[in-house]
């Protein structure tokens, strides 16, 4: 069965490495003997809606985010309406922001986002969220990756966890990311998904049940990733999140 | 004085079982704060060699050249590549009692202390290999430090050695300058499965290329405004069979890697330009083969070991470009995340690994503190995990390593140790 994954923009959303997202998600459907096809999206209008197993929105530099933005306010009211109805997403960093109703820079600019969540991200200069984080999931147990924002996300929806080791989604919390239906939006790169089977295991499960087809997760082989998470945990634990 | 207590420094560093390539020039500084143009006026010719990518490879070539002059000349081949570093250099370098006056000098020099030096001395040229994003940074902090480069070369007679096909280089045009770059006919390189996003720096809209090397190099212009890519007064036309064709003149060099002939081409557009000739430049490219880490062969049991230092996606694509054609059964990858590296890793995940998968490689070896991220990177893309043998510590591994030809790929603060790993084994 064909899995279709959207990458929004994979040209100008390029920052953190995000193609390692795609990569482990279709690696993982492979082993569940499901056929990935990446669609890498640059133009809004070819996107097949009824075919969108999962999407991916990553993070690029303010001009390039500005950019994006611009193609996609063309389909937020339909990105929202899927988001509403279970879609899974991936949302990192800038694309994460975007989700929300507007991104204020620190010279006080407003640029409008996709509103597709209620929340709000304010740019600031005092100080930059930067390093390795561990954060701490009701879901998915402790998830690790890197961060490297100013901007300061404000939202009471539910986070994805609590960052245990530094900042979460503003100065002021602990509360990292969002967790909304299927989609995912956080902070966190790495990339996300290679060093954190859950999610992944997570985003596919949501396509196996929808189709209803049985999803054994048995058949990935996840001592890798367990490896990476425990390096890493390691590392944070001895050295902080430098 | 200052110079004598600088070199009292190097040497007692050295004694005590230090490096000493930066030492000298922070000793002589505290005593003489002028000691660095005072030092570069007894030099005739100075020539700086700058850019992210492949600017030790430039300045050894050069340096390799100047060695078989009957001039004086002097560099920083062996030293550290900012500020004190070059002024250790000089410092050295000089010579007590004797005459001081030196006709050519290299150095290599750091992308963020080119305005600092520039600030201080006026060299005659400035060769720029590229600007690629180091792991990371925002293509916006990249922008700054051109644009510092760019001022600190305003009012300066310091001409340009640019590579053209490069567009953020380009952004230094409006200085005086010669070009180089490659001609459409060159076929030897792959495309990347991302491409970098390509702007113009004038205007910021997409640039569209008519050719594309690697990275954002290639033959480019703007649709939205006038800013594109000039004719290059040397320009490369072939690179087959380690023989370069330069404006219909051929050079034979001993260094492998496609990548490798910008570097090159960079080095003898700016030799031309100090009128050196072609029978010299060709005996320095004879006398040269990579000892620093960049393509380095060491032979160990009979066996090829290749060690190359990759710091960034564009230059890891590079290298796995090179792997693929290369006869090896074994790759090693160290994987570290200090400072110095990027603590960030995730880069990884945007070179093209994928190249190796068209090879029969039959270990993987992979090492480093982030010797997981890379095993990860290297499974997801489809290699057999029981292909893949992880180690955080690499000399656990060099026994196994070197039993067939390898390449070994470093990041910046794993090269010197594994490079010392790796000369301890060479054999005699």
């Amino acid at each position: 069965m064909d899995y279709h994954i959207y990458h929004m923009f994979p040209k100008l959303l390029n920052l953190y490495g995000d193609r390692g997202n795609i990569l482990t998600l279709s690696y993982y459907a492979k082993q569940l003997g499901l056929n990935p096809i990446v669609h890498e999206v640059d133009d809004v209008d070819k996107i097949d809606w009824d075919n969108v197993d999962f999407m991916l929105l990553g993070g690029g530099s303010d001009r390039e985010q500005a950019l994006v933005t611009k193609h996609l306010s063309k389909i937020k009211d339909k990105i929202k309406e899927e988001v509403d109805n279970g879609l899974p997403v991936l949302a990192v960093c800038g694309g994460y922001q975007f989700l929300g109703n507007y991104y204020k820079d620190s010279a006080g600019n407003v640029l409008d986002g996709l509103a597709v969540l209620d929340m709000d991200t304010i740019g600031q200069t005092k100080e930059r969220m930067l390093g390795n984080l561990i954060v701490e999931t009701d879901k998915f147990g402790q998830i690790v990756g890197f961060v490297n924002h100013a901007g300061e996300t404000f939202h009471s929806l539910n986070p994805l966890g609590n960052a245990i080791n530094g900042k979460g989604n503003n100065l002021d919390t602990n509360a990292e990311g969002v967790f909304y239906n299927n989609l995912i939006g956080t902070y966190l790169h790495g990339p996300l998904l290679p060093k954190n089977p859950e999610l992944t295991l997570f985003f596919l499960e949501q396509f196996m049940k929808k189709n209803n087809l049985e999803f054994d997760k048995s058949k990935i082989d996840t001592s890798f990733e367990q490896e990476a998470r425990r390096n890493m945990i390691e590392k944070i634990n001895k050295e902080g999140n430098k | 004085m200052s110079v004598l207590l600088g070199k009292l420094a190097i040497t007692s560093s050295r004694l005590i079982g230090n490096r000493g390539t930066d030492i000298g020039g922070v000793v002589a500084l505290k005593v003489n704060k002028n000691i660095f143009s005072k030092l570069a006026k007894n030099i005739e010719n100075i020539i700086l060699v700058t850019g992210t990518n492949g600017k030790s490879t430039t300045t050894n070539v050069i340096a390799n050249v100047f060695d078989q002059l009957e001039d004086s000349s002097i560099d920083n081949r062996k030293g550290a590549n900012m500020y004190t570093g070059i002024l250790t250099s000089m410092i050295e370098n000089y010579k007590v009692f004797g005459d001081n006056k030196i006709k050519y000098a290299v150095f290599e020099v750091d992308e963020g202390s080119v305005p600092k030096i520039m600030n201080e001395i006026e060299p005659k040229y400035l060769v720029v290999t590229n600007f690629f994003r180091d792991q990371l940074d925002r293509y916006s902090e990249m922008d700054m430090l051109v644009d510092k480069i760019d001022k600190s070369l305003e009012g300066k007679k310091t001409k340009l050695v640019l590579n053209v096909d490069d567009p953020f280089c380009m952004r230094l045009s409006n200085h005086e300058y010669i070009g180089y770059g490659l001609s459409s006919t060159i076929d030897d390189f792959k495309e990347g499965s991302v491409s970098d996003s390509r702007f113009c720096p004038v205007c910021g809209e997409e640039l569209e290329y008519t050719h594309n090397f690697y990275g954002q190099l290639g033959h480019y212009h703007c649709n939205h405004c006038d800013f594109k890519r000039t004719q290059p007064k040397y320009e490369l036309t072939s690179l087959k069979d380690n023989t370069l064709d330069i404006n219909n003149h051929l050079y034979k060099h001993h260094l492998s890697g496609a990548y490798n002939a910008y570097n090159i081409l960079g080095a003898i557009s700016l030799l031309k330009e100090l009128n050196i000739d072609d029978n010299i430049i060709e005996k320095g490219l004879d006398a040269y083969k990579s000892n620093d880490g960049r393509m380095q062969e060491i032979k160990i049991h009979g066996n090829s070991i290749y060690l190359n230092l990759v710091k960034n996606p564009a230059g890891m694509n590079m290298t796995l470009q090179e792997a693929e054609k290369m006869d090896i059964d074994n790759m090693a990858f160290i994987l570290n995340d200090a400072e110095a590296d990027g603590r960030d890793v995730s880069w990884i995940w945007d070179a093209d690994f994928e190249y190796l998968l068209e090879k029969d490689i039959k270990k993987y070896f992979v090492s480093g503190t982030r010797a997981q991220d890379m095993a990860l990177r290297l499974k997801n893309m489809g290699v057999d995990p029981k292909a893949i043998v992880v180690d955080n510590n690499f000399n656990a591994l060099i026994d196994a390593i070197t039993t067939k030809n390898a390449l070994v790929v470093a990041s910046y603060t794993a090269l010197n140790d594994a490079k010392k790993a790796l000369v301890a084994k060479e054999d005699k």
